[in-house]
C-alpha cells in the first residue's frame, strides 16, 4: 500500500469521538458513584465470571494433570506400566497435597469466622486484576449472597480490603495496596493513629502520624475502626521503614501488609459494616 | 450462506480469542508477574490489530479493548478506553506506512505505545481520580509494564506470523 500522509485526517473524527465518549463515561462513572456496577461491568461479568469460576473449581484437575505431564517426561526410560503407576500416585499425591492445603486454608477461614462475632461471608478469589493501575480481586459473591459495597474483606492473617462493586454472583475488592484505598490506622505499641494508603508496589503508607510519635521498624499496624467500615484491631501490616522529614508536619511509615495479595484464594466478607472491635487471634 | 457460515465462524473465533485474552490476563499472567508488574496482553492486541488496519479502526479496536479491560478492573470506565483509543490510533497510522514486520520494530512499537498509554493513564487518573506520583508511577508501572509487554508481545507476534503462514499456504 502507497504512504499517504495526508489522508490521515480520515481517522480524526472517529478518534475525537472515542475520545470523548471516554471523557464522558468517566465523567459519568466519577460524578455518580453507584451502590452496584455500571451495566458495561455486569454485562462483561455475566460472561466472564462463569468462564473464571470454572477454572478455578478445575485448577487442581489441571494442577495434577500438568505434574502428570511433567512427571511422564522424566520417567520416559521405566516401563509402561511403571510409568503408569508412578504417574498415577504422583497426580493422586498431588491432588491429595492441593486438597489438604486447601482444608487447612479453609480451616483458618473457618476459625477467624468463629472468632469474629459479626455475622461473615466466607467467598473464593475467581480472578485478578487484569490492569496494573489497580489492586483488585473478583470474588464469587455478590449481593445474591448479601455482600455489600464497602464491607470489610479479612484473610486469616489480616485485613484483604473492601468491597468497592457488587454484582449479582460476583463481587469486586479493592485491596489495600491499591493507590485509591485508604484504611483507618494504628500502630499497636504507641497506640498513634494514621491513614494506611496503598502505593505504586507491593507497599502501603501509613500517612498523617504526628512527627512526635515513636514509630519503630516491626510495629504492627491495626485497623483504628475510626471508618466505621472496618472492625477495630486487625492486623494490616508490619512497619518496614519511617520517613520522617525535619520540617513537615507528619512523618510517615512504609507497611508491609500482613496477607499475601499475591497469592489469596480465600477470603471472608463482613456482611454489615461495623466499628466494633475484635479481639483478632488469626496467624 | 456459505459466506454467511464463515462470517459467523470469524465472530466466533473473535470472541473466542478474547475469552482467551481475558483468562489469560486474569489468571495465568498474575503468577508471571515481575514485582507484581504483569504485561498488558490488552495493549499488545491494540497494537497488533491497530497497526493491520487504519487509524479510524485502530482508534475504535482501542476504545473498544480499553473499555473491556475497564469493565474487567476496578478503574472507572474509560480510563483504559481513552488511553488504548489514542494509541490504537497512533499505530493505525503508523501501520499504514511502515514496514514493521521485523522483531526490533514491533518491540519499539509496543514499548512506545505502553509508554504513550501509561502516560496518558496517569494523566487520566491524576485528573479525575486520586493523584498519583509521576516518578514513582513511571519507574515503576509504566517503564516495566511496557518493557514486559515488549519482550511478551514479541512472542505473540511470532506466533501469529506463524499462524498466518501457515494459513496461508
Amino acid at each position: 500500500m502507497k504512504f499517504r500522509p495526508f489522508s490521515r485526517y480520515r481517522g480524526l473524527p472517529v478518534l475525537i469521538l472515542v475520545l470523548l465518549l471516554s471523557f464522558l463515561l468517566l465523567t459519568y462513572q466519577v460524578r455518580f458513584s453507584q451502590e452496584r456496577a455500571s451495566f458495561p461491568k455486569k454485562l462483561v461479568m455475566t460472561i466472564v465470571a462463569p468462564l473464571l469460576r470454572a477454572i478455578q473449581n478445575s485448577s487442581a484437575f489441571f494442577t495434577s494433570l500438568w505434574a502428570g505431564y511433567v512427571n511422564l517426561r522424566h520417567v520416559q526410560q521405566e516401563n509402561r506400566t511403571l510409568k503408569e503407576e508412578v504417574t498415577r500416585l504422583r497426580k493422586e499425591e498431588m491432588f491429595l497435597l492441593e486438597t489438604q492445603r486447601e482444608n487447612e486454608r479453609l480451616h483458618q477461614i473457618l476459625q477467624l469466622r468463629e472468632d469474629i462475632s459479626l455475622p461473615t461471608i466466607a467467598a473464593r478469589v475467581i480472578g485478578k486484576d487484569p490492569s496494573n493501575w489497580f489492586r483488585s480481586i473478583l470474588i464469587d459473591k455478590g449481593f445474591r449472597e448479601g455482600i455489600k459495597k464497602n464491607a470489610a474483606v479479612l484473610s486469616p492473617k489480616g485485613l484483604v480490603g473492601r468491597v468497592i462493586e457488587v454484582m449479582e454472583g460476583t463481587s469486586r475488592v479493592q485491596l489495600i495496596t491499591d493507590p485509591n484505598c485508604a484504611v483507618g490506622a494504628l500502630v499497636q505499641a504507641s497506640r498513634v493513629g494514621g491513614l494506611v494508603v496503598g502505593e505504586v508496589g507491593p507497599f502501603c503508607r501509613l500517612k498523617f502520624l504526628p512527627q512526635g510519635a515513636e514509630i519503630q521498624v516491626g510495629d504492627s499496624v491495626l485497623t483504628s475502626g475510626l471508618s466505621g467500615l472496618s472492625p477495630k484491631g486487625i492486623p494490616i501490616g508490619t512497619v518496614s521503614a519511617v520517613h520522617k522529614k525535619e520540617n513537615a508536619l507528619f512523618q510517615e511509615a512504609e507497611v508491609l501488609p500482613k496477607v499475601d495479595l499475591s497469592s489469596i484464594e480465600e477470603v471472608l466478607v463482613i456482611a454489615k459494616p461495623s466499628s466494633s472491635e475484635i479481639q483478632w487471634r488469626g496467624e | 450462506m456459505a459466506g454467511g457460515m464463515k462470517t459467523e465462524m470469524k465472530w466466533v473465533l473473535v470472541f473466542s480469542i478474547f475469552l482467551a485474552v481475558v483468562v489469560l490476563q486474569m489468571k495465568l499472567l498474575p503468577y508471571l508477574a515481575i514485582g507484581n508488574i504483569k504485561p498488558d496482553l490488552f495493549l499488545f492486541f491494540v497494537c497488533y490489530l491497530s497497526l493491520k488496519n487504519e487509524e479510524a479502526k485502530g482508534a475504535l479496536i482501542g476504545f473498544g479493548l480499553g473499555l473491556l479491560e475497564d469493565s474487567l478492573s476496578s478503574s472507572p470506565l474509560g480510563v483504559k478506553a481513552l488511553s488504548f483509543s489514542l494509541a490504537g490510533s497512533l499505530l493505525g497510522f503508523v501501520g499504514k506506512g511502515f514496514f514493521w514486520d521485523n522483531p526490533l520494530t514491533q518491540s519499539f512499537l509496543l514499548f512506545s505505545a505502553g509508554i504513550l498509554s501509561g502516560f496518558v493513564t496517569l494523566l487520566v487518573l491524576n485528573f479525575f481520580l486520586i493523584p498519583r506520583p509521576i516518578g514513582g508511577s513511571l519507574f515503576r508501572l509504566i517503564l516495566p509494564e511496557s518493557i514486559l509487554t515488549a519482550l511478551w508481545g514479541l512472542l505473540f507476534f511470532f506466533v501469529f506470523q506463524r499462524w498466518k503462514e501457515r494459513r496461508a499456504r
